[in-house]
């Protein structure tokens, strides 16, 4: 939970709004393209000090969470 | 440092060729286009050659310079590609500006003007000569695979110039690479009987991702580096002058860095990315503009293919 609610905080910084922001809550709901994502996934990368790898694919927030705290342990 | 900008010139094709131009020939549209990139439109060529642009663009830098053609000790040109494969397309257009001096192109990509920059210093420092002209130009339209719409909609078509004299204006600069073939352009043009290399894929390839990533974290490194080795603050800057990629990087860069705004030069809606001709464009409006008062900081940051980056501090002396 606390990792989503991390990933809550980057996603409203980066968007300049406050969007609520769920495990549920897909790419496509945060209206993010492509060049988006990549952004996103460089801020995950920094803040959680993990490598996230090229051929990931997640589609929700929840996804993008477990693997953050998988690499983590 | 050794020189400063002492003169700034550009010339664009005629043609403009906006987002709703390339709908018709593609499947593309404006939205798409301009809030992915920031791009509204381009210039491209027709019949012009980049010879006639970088002669405008030259002559112009040499008269805001008070420069008479035999006064060139040197001449360099950021390009990928000229109008011929040789002579340099320094070479053809010091002969249409009536310069008699060395001459040669650098690749170095999007990064070339900046390379140049480097080259001049060296030059200039080492009492080589005292004033370079530095040409950019490129024709991107010429180098694109039209059929990919991924690539094709970013690119513009452009020339400029500026002159470099010696004296006190360039505070640091820095230039790097790291090898990589995220963006390439193999431009396989053909290939002898006894060749056994198969045909490559003629036209740039740009991995955008990768491209992205490496864009936003090179221009914050180069920033930081080249702020470090002048002893200066992004506080002390007036104004950032970045390659025109793609506004997403630009505005990545600019919010992770903290950059205030109004500070950070742009003119990619106009012009799309013009590789190394971006810069020197944007120096050249702006100067054109009124917009610079001497004594004013300008940091100029490259980045692209290679994979190259560069950046500068100088002061505006005029």
């Amino acid at each position: 939970m606390e990792t989503i609610k991390t990933l809550a905080e980057i996603v409203n910084d980066y968007k300049g709004e406050q969007l609520e922001v769920n495990e549920n809550t897909t790419f496509e709901d945060l209206g993010f393209d492509s060049l988006d994502k990549v952004d996103l996934m460089m801020q995950v990368e920094e803040k959680f000090e993990v490598t996230l790898g090229d051929d990931l694919v997640v589609t929700t927030i929840g996804e993008l969470a477990a693997k953050i705290d998988e690499l983590k342990k | 440092m050794s020189f400063y900008i002492a003169g700034t010139g550009s010339a664009l094709p005629r043609k403009v060729v906006t987002n709703d131009d390339l709908g018709k020939i593609m499947d593309t549209n404006d939205e798409w286009i301009r809030t992915r990139t920031g791009i509204r439109e381009r210039r491209v060529l027709t019949n012009e050659t980049l010879t006639e642009l970088t002669e405008a663009a030259g002559g112009q830098a040499l008269a805001d310079a008070g420069l008479k053609p035999e006064e060139i000790d040197l001449v360099l040109c950021a390009t990928m590609r000229g109008d011929m494969i040789t002579p340099s397309q320094a070479c053809l257009t010091a002969e249409k500006l009536g310069i008699v001096a060395p001459c040669f192109d650098i690749n170095a990509a999007c990064s070339a003007m900046l390379y140049s920059f480097e080259i001049a210093d060296a030059f200039i420092s080492t009492g080589r000569a005292n004033n370079v002209l530095v040409l950019a130009c490129e024709a991107m339209s010429r180098q694109l695979d039209w059929t990919d719409r991924s690539s094709c909609i970013l690119f513009g078509d452009g020339a400029a110039a500026v002159v470099l004299k010696k004296g006190e204006g360039l505070i640091a600069q820095t230039m790097v690479c790291e090898p990589a073939r995220t963006i390439y352009n193999c431009a396989y043009d053909g290939a002898s009987p006894f060749s056994t290399v198969e045909n490559r894929k003629v036209g740039l390839v740009m991995d955008g991702k990768e491209t992205y990533k490496f864009a936003v974290n090179v221009m914050l490194a180069q920033m930081e580096k080249v702020l470090e080795k002048a002893g200066l603050t992004m506080d002390d800057i007036d104004y950032v002058l970045p390659h025109q990629a793609n506004i997403r990087i630009i505005d990545a860069a600019k919010k992770r860095f903290g950059i205030e705004d109004g500070k950070v030069l742009t003119n990619i809606d106009s012009y799309g990315n013009m590789s190394a001709t971006s810069i020197p464009v944007l120096l050249d409006e702006n100067a054109k503009a009124g917009k610079f008062k001497k004594g004013d900081k300008l940091l100029l940051v490259a980045f692209g293919a290679g994979m190259t980056a560069a950046a500068a501090v100088c002061v505006w002396s005029k």
